[in-house]
């Protein structure tokens, strides 16, 4: 008893720190394993609220190219509408298709990184607003993201450039599919495998969604190839690809809402647990 | 001259903590990642108690954690250096010991000292930070060059602040 007494007198420092290590340990060790971070997020309703004052200052200094992009989304859906609007006088298909499944909700990012491995991104729209764990978030050019976390009035997504993620997309010209991954090293140079050798493909080729998954819809452009060479021990190309929009810069995303997600995500668990 | 001493720490730990989320943390550097926070608990008295200084260094971690979405990994790296300062500070006490007041600043103990004293204590939290981060060492030269990077980053700006203070307290 007096030994342990002692013990505890002459290193009481060092059982508290081994205690809080352990502690801060225990937190990492639970946000690798649930690919999320469960307890220190700026998806809180406090930390979130503070993020998006400091946000708000670094949006300012962007506001000169996001009105631009705005600018240039308002006038390609403008395009669309006039199209959409002889097309539909033109002929008589049906208004839906399945197709239309896809609802998008506006958000603004009120924190945002990309010198980790894993990078989160904190939007201001949450589950009030209809934003569900699993949906995935994509901008005016590009993807950004899928949310792992949802509170109240934010929600949390991992970036597209974090080394866990993993994007099915297809060479738009030759519809051959394959998966967008982040090797962990230049954040503005991402990876693509799974491309076949035999595939014609060029520099500058445009990948989009694949939009198999029920993730993102199909045919968002989400990347060009910068640099593709022949893999020698496999029968795939080693490509490395430049995203589309600028992930460090942007400020305003949109949330994709599935309709159909429930059900499609039910049906391929059905087809797994077989 | 004890509650000056309190004032002056909560003042710089807070004005640290808030240029580490404001500024450093949106800093488009790449994969570099300067931090500059650890100076809060380097520059705490000699004589603050060992638990007090474990236990401050693993609040401030926590809080940066919370506001990065660093999900333990500021805390653990934070904890570390907190815990090995006091050792640090025993091998490079003056040939005469610690007085009673000393503080570790640039101004009381010179350059040298103080850039032996920054450097292994940053080298400690940066070294702890990227490898918990990439929890392996499988892409060690990567990491490592990440870790000098930053480290270099971050010295560079802890030394140009501790000399801005110096020049300010002599006038």
């Amino acid at each position: 008893m007096r030994s342990i007494y002692y013990l505890i007198t002459r290193f009481y420092v060092l059982i508290l720190f081994v205690l809080l290590e352990a502690f801060a340990l225990t937190l990492i060790f639970k946000s690798n394993k649930y690919q999320e971070v469960r307890f220190l997020n700026t998806s809180g309703a406090i930390t979130g609220t503070i993020s998006s004052y400091v946000h708000s200052a670094y949006t300012f200094i962007h506001s000169g190219a996001n009105n631009k992009l705005l600018l240039e989304e308002n006038t390609l859906l403008k395009q669309q509408i006039i199209y959409q609007n002889q097309y539909l006088k033109d002929s008589s298909l049906p208004k839906k298709s399945s197709n239309y499944t896809f609802d998008y909700i506006p958000a603004k990012i009120v924190n945002n990184t990309l010198n980790k491995s894993i990078n989160y991104i904190t939007i201001d729209k949450g589950s009030i607003d209809g934003v569900q764990k699993g949906y995935g978030v994509i901008s005016s050019n590009g993807v950004v993201g899928i949310v792992t976390n949802v509170s109240e009035h934010f929600s949390l997504l991992m970036s597209v450039v974090s080394v866990k993620t993993q994007i099915g997309i297809k060479h738009k010209n030759t519809n051959a599919i394959g998966n967008l991954i982040w090797n962990g090293e230049d954040p503005y140079t991402l990876q693509v495998e799974g491309m076949s050798k035999t595939l014609p493909i060029k520099k500058n080729d445009t990948l989009v969604t694949a939009g198999y998954s029920s993730i993102f819809p199909p045919d968002i452009t989400v990347a060009t190839v910068k640099h593709f060479e022949p893999e020698p021990s496999t029968s795939f190309y080693a490509i490395d690809v430049k995203l589309t929009n600028n992930i460090s810069a942007i400020s305003y995303v949109y949330v994709v809402k599935n309709y159909k997600k429930k059900e499609l995500d039910a049906l391929e668990r059905q087809v797994n647990n077989e | 001259m004890n509650s000056k001493f309190v004032i002056n720490n909560t003042i710089r730990f807070v004005l640290l903590i808030a240029v580490q989320i404001m500024l450093l943390n949106e800093l488009p550097l790449g994969r570099a990642y300067i931090m500059i926070y650890p100076l809060a608990i380097l520059l705490l008295p000699v004589f603050t108690p060992r638990i007090v200084v474990v236990v401050l260094a693993f609040f401030t971690g926590l809080i940066i954690d919370i506001f990065s979405n660093g999900g333990g990994l500021h805390t653990a790296a934070l904890t570390v250096v907190g815990y090995s300062r006091s050792y640090i500070l025993d091998t490079f006490q003056p040939r005469s010991g610690w007085d009673k007041l000393d503080v570790p600043s640039l101004s009381k103990q010179g350059f040298l000292w103080y850039f032996y004293y920054t450097l292994i204590l940053f080298s400690i939290h940066h070294f702890v930070y990227f490898f918990l981060e990439v929890f392996s060492f499988a892409n060690f030269f990567s990491t490592i060059f990440r870790v000098i990077f930053s480290l270099s980053g971050s010295l560079l700006l802890v030394w140009m602040i501790s000399f801005f203070f110096k020049r300010n307290t002599r006038e």
